[in-house]
């Protein structure tokens, strides 16, 4: 089981995420709106793990990311996001992300990616 | 141009086809021109970088809802569904853009604005609209605004 802190601007994908993870016995201990809500979160809460959408309003996933990795180098952060596009999958990997999910997806990728990056 | 039109109008017919868990019939698309008057729900998503526009997907909310029972098996109402009427939108807009640097063209877009009601989209010079039906679900309505 992982504390995950839920990063996306919908509260619907907040909420359907937050299922799944349940489902899948973890934890969600935050959610953020935002990615300037995230990197606050992230500190506060220090999570397991972190789901991060990429497009967002005030800051986007790939700089969320960037600003998590300057505060714990060791931070395990996943995107989830439907900009599925090669190059943005290369930046958020660049950024410091360890997997990439792709909207719309289901429970058993969500999982299946969250417990290939706790290892 | 038109080689550029063609690649949009495949990429959104694409991006929602792969997108949406039943089968969608396009009909025929058709210029706007000038102004959308609308009565329903419709989301919106500005398209930047090598092509500049916007992506509107309209409908009604009932259609919106059976869209989410049918992906997420939940009955949503209200305030969550306006939610998941900008998500949608932006897993479309997503699937969109990255259908669309198969063909070359980098684009990103912006977080979705969610629109109700009876309202007219104005401020442009041209736009593609593609209506798809959703079957016993109904209808949406893909709207391509092209900026110059």
């Amino acid at each position: 089981m992982a504390k995950v802190l839920v990063v996306d601007d919908a509260a619907f994908m907040r909420m359907t995420l937050k299922a799944m993870l349940t489902n899948g016995g973890h934890e969600v201990v935050g959610e953020a709106e935002n990615g300037l809500v995230a990197v606050k979160k992230y500190q506060e809460l220090l999570p397991d793990i972190v789901t991060m959408d990429i497009t967002m309003p005030e800051l986007d996933g790939i700089g969320a990311v960037r600003g998590i990795k300057s505060i714990d180098p060791g931070a395990r952060i996943v995107m989830c996001s439907a900009m599925g596009q090669q190059d943005m999958v290369i930046s958020a990997i660049q950024a410091g992300a360890r997997d990439f999910v792709v909207k719309p997806f289901n429970e058993e990728r969500v999982l299946a990616s969250i417990a290939k990056v706790l290892g | 141009m038109n080689e550029v039109i063609t690649a949009i109008l495949n990429s959104a017919i694409e991006g929602s086809a792969s997108v949406f868990p039943f089968p969608l019939t396009t009909q025929k698309p058709s210029l706007v021109k000038t102004s959308f008057p609308m009565n329903a729900t419709a989301v919106l998503i500005g398209v930047t970088g090598d092509l500049r526009g916007r992506f509107l997907l309209v409908a009604e909310d009932s259609v919106f809802a059976s869209v989410a029972e049918s992906m997420y098996g939940m009955t949503l109402s209200g305030e969550m569904l306006n939610s998941f009427v900008g998500e949608i939108g932006n897993i479309v807009a997503g699937t969109m853009a990255t259908k669309l640097s198969l063909r070359k063209f980098r684009v990103d877009i912006t977080p979705p604005t969610v629109l109700s009601g009876s309202t007219t989209i104005s401020g442009f010079k041209s736009a593609i609209q593609v209506p798809v039906d959703a079957g016993e679900r109904g209808q949406l309505t893909l709207l391509l605004i092209f900026e110059e």
